[in-house]
């Protein structure tokens, strides 16, 4: 009998897909993230000191919540935007590959995880800031967990835009949706100032559901359109 | 095994280009060359054979058996590599090795490590490694088959193995296919498709001309030989020959063509010399004729 089923586990569509483990590349993407904000940070902080400017980086709340924002959608968009299209380099190894379809699924939801280790370690970073007072963040967990929930939640809207067929239409609006979700995001952190309440558990769950029905509507207009096409 | 691959009746369409319907076999123990002119539908074909590409209709039989493309055992049974960019572009020997040993069943690492080593690659095992981007294009597909040949299959499947190599590692190819084949004991074979006729006839067994998305021609290659014959005559008697010929060149002073051998007594009796074409004659013989038919 053919054996249909595959055999690969979520770590291992990883590994087939990027050729590294998936341990590895979170701590070495979560690292490569915190460092390069860290350096970003630093030179504005140059920038300030060089032009006199008394309004230091701490008093800039809203500016640093931003740019983490900005950030932080950077890190989501490399992947969402990632092509596995035939045409692309790799994407006809990947559908020779044992499982198939399958493993590419698996693939895409190690990625979803990935980015989600990777902002939550870089939210983390941000709220140690805020917290040791390097950085002005109004309830520095509070506000950094809500940044973490509005990048998912943003990252969930704009994934439905993956449905589109034109690949420049298509970044467009993955684009756009990402950021208008974000600048929401960021005005609701500003005028709560932080504070844990509905306004995270709300969209904390909607982002859960959102993902899981972009995702599932994703992969199979995917397999659909393009896979087997 | 009789038969690697029995295709029976693969329809594949897409908006301006239709394959088939093809029905063919790929016989097992030898090695296949697929000939064709650009968008003939060679690459068309191999997706599908390789479960890269769905079709539309139509059924292939792999290794007498299995009829799932889609399966594990096929997967790991078919050694399938294309001509550009196989793998993404940022990738290492090391990211190839990791990927691939998850892929396959039966990839060997040591036999990836050694034919890295022959292909003049590098050493996957190294510190420092050369992203595929930073290769030349006959170093990326010397890569590429590092990688298929380093799995234990049943049936090569490559799609433009030569076009980027230079004569002396065409030649190497050419010599993988034999040790390749004589490994199985009969049971391997390989399919490939390719523009460098002359280059890679020492590594044909079986030829199948395709056309406009059809095959035009098929045959073990020694009986192609026989069936056809390579012509050659003064222009005077041109007009006459060109009657009995399939493809025909001429000037003022000559004329050379092919022609089916059972035409060679009448041919004869123009004062023409008759010879055995090559594969390379022979292929532009019969797809000249594909051609012109096909007008």
């Amino acid at each position: 009998m053919e054996n249909k089923r595959s055999s690969v586990s979520y770590g291992e569509a990883y590994r087939i897909y990027t050729g590294r483990s998936f341990t590895s590349s979170i701590v070495v993407i979560s690292i490569g993230a915190v460092a390069f904000f860290a350096g970003i940070m630093l030179f504005m902080a140059l920038l300030m000191l060089a032009d006199n400017d008394d309004t230091d980086l701490r008093s800039k709340s809203f500016f640093s919540i931003t740019l983490a924002a900005v950030y932080c959608n950077m890190l989501i968009m490399t992947r969402m935007l990632y092509s596995f299209d035939k045409g692309a380099p790799g994407g006809k190894y990947f559908r020779t590959v044992k499982g198939g379809f399958d493993t590419f699924a698996k693939a895409q939801k190690a990625f979803i995880a990935e980015g989600a280790v990777v902002v939550f370690a870089f939210c983390a970073f941000l709220a140690l800031l805020g917290g040791l007072g390097i950085i002005d963040i109004g309830n520095a967990v509070g506000s950094c967990l809500m940044l973490f929930i509005t990048v998912f939640l943003a990252r969930a809207i704009a994934s439905f835009g993956r449905l589109i067929k034109k690949p420049v239409t298509r970044t467009i609006v993955i684009m756009f949706l990402l950021y208008i979700v974000n600048i929401f995001g960021i005005m609701l952190i500003e005028s709560s100032g932080g504070k844990i309440g509905v306004l995270q558990i709300v969209p904390a769950a909607a982002a859960v559901v959102l993902t899981i029905i972009s995702e599932a509507l994703v992969l199979r207009d995917y397999r659909k359109t393009r896979w087997d096409n | 095994m009789e038969n690697a691959l029995k295709i029976n009746g693969v329809v594949k369409k897409y908006k301006d280009f239709t394959l088939g319907e093809i029905n063919t076999v790929i016989p097992s123990g030898f090695a296949t060359a697929l000939i064709g002119v650009n968008g003939a539908g060679k690459t068309t074909l191999i997706d599908v054979l390789c479960g890269v590409t769905g079709k539309n209709s139509g059924e292939v039989v792999y290794f007498d058996k299995l009829t799932d493309s889609d399966s594990n055992e096929v997967r790991n049974s078919i050694g399938y590599c294309s001509s550009a960019n196989f793998f993404p572009l940022d990738w290492n020997l090391k990211k190839i090795e990791a990927s691939m040993e998850l892929g396959f069943d039966g990839f060997s690492r040591e036999r990836f490590g050694e034919l890295c080593k022959r292909f003049k690659v590098g050493d996957p095992n190294d510190r420092k490694q050369k992203k595929l981007m930073k290769m030349s294009d006959g170093n990326r597909m010397r890569t590429y088959l590092a990688a298929v040949l380093a799995r234990d299959t049943k049936l090569l499947v490559l799609d433009e193995p030569a076009s980027s190599l230079d004569p002396l590692a065409r030649d190497m190819l050419c010599d993988i296919f034999r040790e390749y084949i004589a490994e199985g004991n009969g049971e391997r074979s390989v399919l490939f498709s390719t523009h460098n006729i002359a280059d890679m006839e020492y590594a044909t067994d079986y030829a199948i001309f395709m056309a406009g998305g059809k095959i035009v021609e098929q045959g073990f290659v020694e009986d192609l030989k026989e069936k056809y014959i390579l012509v050659h005559g003064e222009a005077d008697k041109s007009e006459q020959a060109k009657k009995l010929m399939i493809s025909y060149i001429g000037n003022s002073s000559n004329f050379e063509g092919i022609a089916l051998a059972e035409n060679t007594v009448q041919l004869s009796q123009l004062d023409t010399a008759v010879e055995k074409p090559n594969l390379q004659q022979l292929s532009v013989g019969i797809l000249r004729k594909a051609d012109r038919d096909g007008e």
